[in-house]
């Protein structure tokens, strides 16, 4: 089902839950790194693959709900699912608005968890997929000329090549030739490609 | 013996007539007042500080055999038996030390044995303000008394006859011997009803019962041929038939349920007052006068129940006689009695729901506490369970299934197994251990630990705590945490009661001493305020589950205070101030020992 480099993070202080968990994720060939506490978890450095982390509500120390305050900011964002032995409505609501994936009361179906895991697994990739495409994006954008930035900058807002060599003080051929190497540099297929490469980079002027 | 302190402005005025000199009017006024000392039939005497007697009008005369001539100069003890006259002198100068006028019960013998009477004292101030003489007005309430014990005692007769025999009324002198009652009288009849009344409510019947008993005794002893009552369900506004005894026992009939405000039975309930309708059922106004008269009915009578004003049902008999004044008299009592009884039943029942009601609460807090254990304890393992029997499943649907793995996973499921099994063991071990757990405890220490915990707010409110506990308190057992609680809840309610007084000291008197009950020890806890108090209307509200005069409370505290006390064999009440504020208090008997 899942060959790939994938790894599924546990934190519960129950050491035969995360045994439990850590076999039954394995018998769909996921990888899994157990912890007991929420601490644990944060001193470890994670190996840079996609990801989910299956969390116990109740830990000693720091609780599922603090760790999940604590990654909020982890870029990309952590995608969790919460198990708990007792979870009420309210709890649940909070964990949910804060982002997590799937919010499943102990004991659960196999397949919920098998589920809510694959569910955060493809979040995570398509986050991390974004984010390496941005960043990208940002290298190309940082090999450009000072005077090809002007010209992009230009282009993007939707100018003419005769109103940009207005602009710049300059002949519509030499914009020309700017154009066409900077669009080779960013790696654009058209217009309307760089135009969203601009978007991501927040090139464009605030729309009116 | 009982006595009475009176305005002592009397005093004054007294005087003032000792010793007016308006001469003038003197002579004819001196005539009246003879008149009337020596017309009244009460006895009036006078007496000098000393005791001699200085003047007794003819009845006393009359009812002593003696004359003024004889008698003056004398004391008590010349005139009386020993103990009488003792009596009589220390009545005498309770008056002279009190210098106002006061009231006495005083036993005299007399020709015809022994006389009870009602004397009032007063006594006569000289210019210079000092008691020279006392006087006193003797009323003979012998009869009166007579009277109260005749009833009394017939009551108690009755009672006792009517538990055994309905049928022969039988009564038993000083000597022992029988002697029949004429049942024919209403007052014995009243007698009879109002004691079936209190032997039907005294049993553990349901409502209806006890109704049905009393409606038929009414048809044994009150000539009724029908006798009806209902009650009010105070909700629908509708009269319910409970009981109906004599020529028709149907409940389901056309009268069982009465709105309030129709038929002749309803505006009894409406207008809370008595019906007699006695004219044989001629007034065309009279609903079913047909039916009635048919039924060859010539009186009815009908009487509201009333609960301390309030409405609780009607009752009603039909007669094939007329009704006599002393009749419908001995119903009216009848009917007080039966309300009485209704009120208190209900009283009784609501005490019994609430108190279920409360242990329902408890067990369900305890539930909750306990499952939220449970919950983390158990499922646990549980849910560790499950998700190796999946991981199982999973294993060996595989084409080349993991053996070792799968071994692994059901090992792990037997320990985890075994591992919720012990939690069930221990759960239940804890829930025998919580039992109540009753260690002889001293309650003077026990209140100087509550005390300190209340310590800082009765520091920033202000609050003067005065303590008086006793050293000779005998012991007491019972539940330290139970009893601390109840404790602190009362420091708590007198502190917030105290919290809202501005315009005098906030007191708070804590004390406690042994008091004994009968032959049984005990310990008396009181706590006096002197804060805002409670209204003596809800004296009885004040102990129910749920009622509440804060804000923020739940009404539970002194609910749960007072089962706690009950369960340790005593008692708490509360009883408003005086002056200001409420007293709580709660007896708890002395610890007697292991028993052999």
């Amino acid at each position: 089902m899942s060959g790939d480099d994938s790894i599924v993070f546990i934190v519960d202080d129950d050491q035969s839950m995360r045994e439990a968990i850590t076999r039954l994720l394995g018998t769909v060939g996921l990888r899994v790194q157990a912890f007991k506490t929420a601490q644990e978890f944060l001193g470890t450095k994670r190996p840079d693959h996609p990801s989910c982390l299956v969390l116990d509500v109740r830990l000693p120390g720091l609780s599922g709900l603090d760790l999940q305050r604590e990654v909020a900011s982890v870029d990309p964002p952590i995608q969790i699912v919460f198990i708990t032995a007792h979870g009420d409505i309210p709890m649940s609501v909070q964990a949910m608005k804060a982002g997590a994936v799937e919010f499943l009361t102990k004991p659960f179906r196999d397949q919920q968890l098998l589920d809510a895991v694959q569910q955060a697994i493809a979040r995570d990739r398509a986050a991390r997929d974004q984010l390496a495409e941005l960043t990208a994006v940002r290298r190309r954008y940082e090999s450009l000329s000072p005077r090809e930035h002007e010209v992009m900058t230009l282009v993007v807002t939707g100018l003419l090549n005769k109103q940009i060599a207005a602009e710049l003080r300059t002949s519509e051929a030499t914009v020309k030739a700017h154009r066409a190497q900077l669009m080779h540099k960013m790696e654009a297929e058209s217009l309307a490609h760089l135009v969203r490469m601009a978007e991501r980079l927040d090139l464009l002027p605030p729309r009116r | 013996m009982t006595q009475r302190q009176s305005d002592p402005s009397v005093r004054t005025k007294n005087a003032e007539r000792q010793h007016s000199n308006v001469s003038d009017r003197k002579g004819a006024e001196d005539a009246l007042a003879r008149e009337i000392l020596n017309n009244t039939g009460n006895l009036i005497l006078l007496k000098d500080a000393e005791g001699r007697y200085l003047f007794v009008n003819r009845q006393f005369e009359r009812t002593f055999h003696v004359r003024q001539e004889e008698i003056r100069g004398k004391k008590d003890e010349e005139i009386f038996p020993p103990e009488q006259a003792a009596a009589f002198q220390a009545n005498d100068l309770e008056v002279l030390k009190a210098g106002v006028p006061m009231e006495f019960e005083e036993a005299s013998l007399q020709d015809d044995g022994p006389h009870t009477s009602i004397v009032q004292k007063f006594p006569l101030i000289n210019t210079n303000g000092k008691v020279y003489a006392t006087g006193s007005i003797v009323t003979d309430i012998t009869e009166r008394k007579h009277a109260e014990q005749a009833l009394r005692e017939s009551e108690e007769h009755y009672r006792l006859l009517c538990e055994t025999a309905t049928d022969a009324v039988i009564s038993i002198n000083e000597n022992g011997q029988m002697k029949f009652v004429d049942p024919a009288t209403a007052s014995a009849r009243e007698a009879l009803v109002r004691a079936d009344v209190g032997v039907a409510f005294a049993a553990e019947d349901g409502l209806r019962v006890i109704l049905q008993a009393c409606a038929e005794s009414m048809v044994r002893h009150f000539d009724a041929a029908l006798a009806r009552i209902w009650i009010v369900d105070k909700d629908r506004n509708v009269l319910e038939l409970q009981a109906s005894a004599g020529t028709d026992t149907d409940l389901d009939g056309t009268y069982s349920r009465v709105p309030v405000g129709f038929f002749e039975i309803g505006l009894i309930a409406k207008e809370q007052k008595p019906l007699l309708i006695d004219n044989g059922f001629r007034d065309p106004r009279i609903l079913d006068g047909v039916w009635a008269r048919n039924q060859g009915m010539v009186a009815f009578a009908g009487y509201p129940l009333l609960v301390r004003d309030s409405l609780v049902g009607v009752m009603a008999i039909f007669s094939k006689n007329s009704l006599s004044t002393k009749t419908l008299d001995a119903l009216a009592s009848v009917a007080l009695a039966i309300a009485k009884g209704i009120g208190q039943k209900r009283a009784e029942e609501a005490w019994q729901s609430t108190q279920a009601e409360l242990a329902r609460v408890a067990r369900l807090t305890t539930m909750s506490a306990l499952s939220a254990s449970i919950a983390h304890e158990v499922t646990q393992p549980l849910a560790a369970i499950v998700t190796n029997g999946d991981a199982c499943l999973r294993l060996l649907e595989s084409d080349e299934p993991n053996l070792a793995e799968t071994r692994e996973a059901v090992t792990s499921i037997i320990r985890d197994a075994r591992r919720a099994a012990d939690v069930v063991a221990r759960v239940r071990a804890l829930l025998k251990k919580s039992d109540v757990e009753r260690s002889t405890l001293d309650l003077g220490q026990l209140i100087r630990d509550v005390l300190a915990l209340v310590q800082p707010a009765v520091a920033t409110h202000r609050i003067v705590v005065r303590m008086s506990l006793s050293d000779d308190l005998p012991p007491v057992r019972g539940d330290r945490i139970q009893l601390q609680q109840v404790l602190l809840n009362l420091l708590t309610n007198a502190i917030e009661a105290l919290c809202d007084v501005a315009d005098r000291r906030r007191d708070l008197v804590i004390s406690s001493h042994r008091h004994d009950v009968g032959p049984d020890a005990g310990v008396l806890v009181s706590m006096e305020d002197s804060g805002v108090g409670f209204d003596r209307v809800n004296v009885n509200q004040l102990f129910e589950a749920l009622y509440t005069t804060k804000p923020n409370g739940l009404g539970m505290g002194l609910s749960i205070s007072r089962s706690i006390i009950l369960d340790h064999g005593g008692r708490l009440w509360a009883t408003p101030n005086a002056s200001y504020g409420a007293s709580f208090q709660f007896f708890l008997p002395a610890w007697k020992g292991q028993k052999p």
